[in-house]
């Protein structure tokens, strides 16, 4: 932006270290806002799985019924799309859900840090999951495994092509599944911020002050929207870590 | 039957404990056959894809995760031979192909053709 107090949207992404630099091996693994908002993630988590489930009782209270439905959501996406076998991924896939959602819903905090709008968190849980498919696939398949790459029934001519087609589509997946989440959480937070950030300078900008509540309006629609989309990415990043799954459990499609 | 049941209330007693437990056995029949059922619905209904915006950035990201993954192949294959634009171009139109060809395959999974998912491969059988 041209003038002096120009809108900074990318700040609230800005990684700070919180602690003194610590080094590991060569690494900086310094405690950054990042790390801390992952704690403040986990620690959510552990506290509503903790005391959700502590207490058993047959009519839930609120938490209870809060870990029981997160449970129950979880456990109905995989089966609906693994079937039963799926259970035995539940633990990655429940703690990846967990995660992604309590992380979005906390970025919504105001002047809280989105760890999801970071590429290398989302990233990293794509690689976790696609790692966990080929090993998984090989493990289960061996070699049949490879047959996801190539669909029954082709005529020869077009096979190398198809084949092609599918290596590139099978590598595509993580990245698809790591741009769309950062790239929503992203994309939301910085349409937040400069809506947010016009109705401040609009304010302050004499007569055009009462245009302010324009961007305003829109601002509270676009927490809505964003809230919403909290919860859709973190349903979309599972349904779709299931789907993978799906294919390292039953490889040819 | 309305004679046995004041002359003798101890069989009557029985018969309602009996009933009861008809009852309760044919509420467990009830729920695990509609547990079954709703099994095999998510079996054969499409799988993936109950809200369509959920779909529609699926099928968005799809489309440039092709294009990008086939771009940065031919890039990796043109440093490589040193063949500079030539495969870059080639794998990112595969790439866009690749792209269109999975959001095709979403809208055929989510449409009204079950079949096409689950029907080819011999190890599907374990299902």
């Amino acid at each position: 932006m041209a003038s002096g107090n120009a809108i900074d949207p990318m700040h609230q992404f800005e990684v700070t270290k919180l602690l003194p630099k610590m080094e590991f091996f060569g690494f900086d693994i310094s405690f950054t806002n990042a790390s801390l908002w992952m704690v403040i993630t986990v620690a959510v988590i552990a506290l509503i799985m903790v005391f959700g489930t502590s207490k058993r009782e047959i009519v839930p209270g609120r938490l209870q019924s809060l870990a029981e439905m997160a449970y129950e959501f979880v456990a109905s996406t995989l089966t609906g799309v693994t079937g039963k076998e799926g259970m035995r991924f539940f633990p990655l896939v429940f703690s990846l859900f967990m995660f992604v959602l309590v992380a979005n819903f906390l970025g919504m905090l105001p002047g809280s840090f989105t760890v999801t709008s970071h590429i290398i968190v989302t990233a990293a849980f794509a690689l976790l999951v696609i790692g966990t498919v080929v090993v998984y696939g090989f493990m289960r398949h061996g070699t049949h495994f490879l047959g996801l790459f190539v669909p029954s029934g082709l005529p020869a001519l077009l096979l190398p092509f198809i084949v092609l087609i599918e290596v590139i589509s099978f590598l595509s997946r993580p990245v698809s599944l790591a741009l769309r989440l950062f790239g929503n959480m992203l994309a939301g937070h910085v349409a937040l911020k400069l809506f947010g950030a016009f109705t401040v300078s609009l304010l302050s900008a004499g007569a055009y002050a009462a245009l302010a509540p324009l961007p305003l309006i829109t601002a509270v629609a676009l927490t809505a929207l964003e809230v919403l989309v909290a919860f859709l990415q973190a349903y979309v990043f599972t349904i779709l870590t299931c789907v993978y799954l799906n294919d390292a459990l039953h490889p040819g499609h | 039957m309305p004679d046995n049941g004041p002359a003798k209330p101890e069989k009557g007693g029985e018969e309602a404990a009996l009933r009861k437990r008809l009852d309760a056995l044919k509420a467990d029949l009830g729920e695990v056959i509609a547990e079954e059922r709703k099994e095999e619905q998510r079996k054969t209904s499409a799988a993936v894809g109950d809200s369509g915006l959920a779909t529609g950035m699926r099928a968005a990201s799809e489309l440039a995760a092709g294009v990008l993954v086939g771009g940065a192949i031919g890039y990796l294959i043109d440093m490589q031979l040193g063949s500079m634009p030539l495969f870059l171009i080639i794998m990112m139109m595969f790439g866009m192909g690749t792209g269109f060809w999975n959001m095709y395959r979403m809208s055929a999974r989510t449409g009204s053709t079950p079949g096409k998912t689950d029907g080819t491969g011999g190890t599907s059988a374990s299902s």
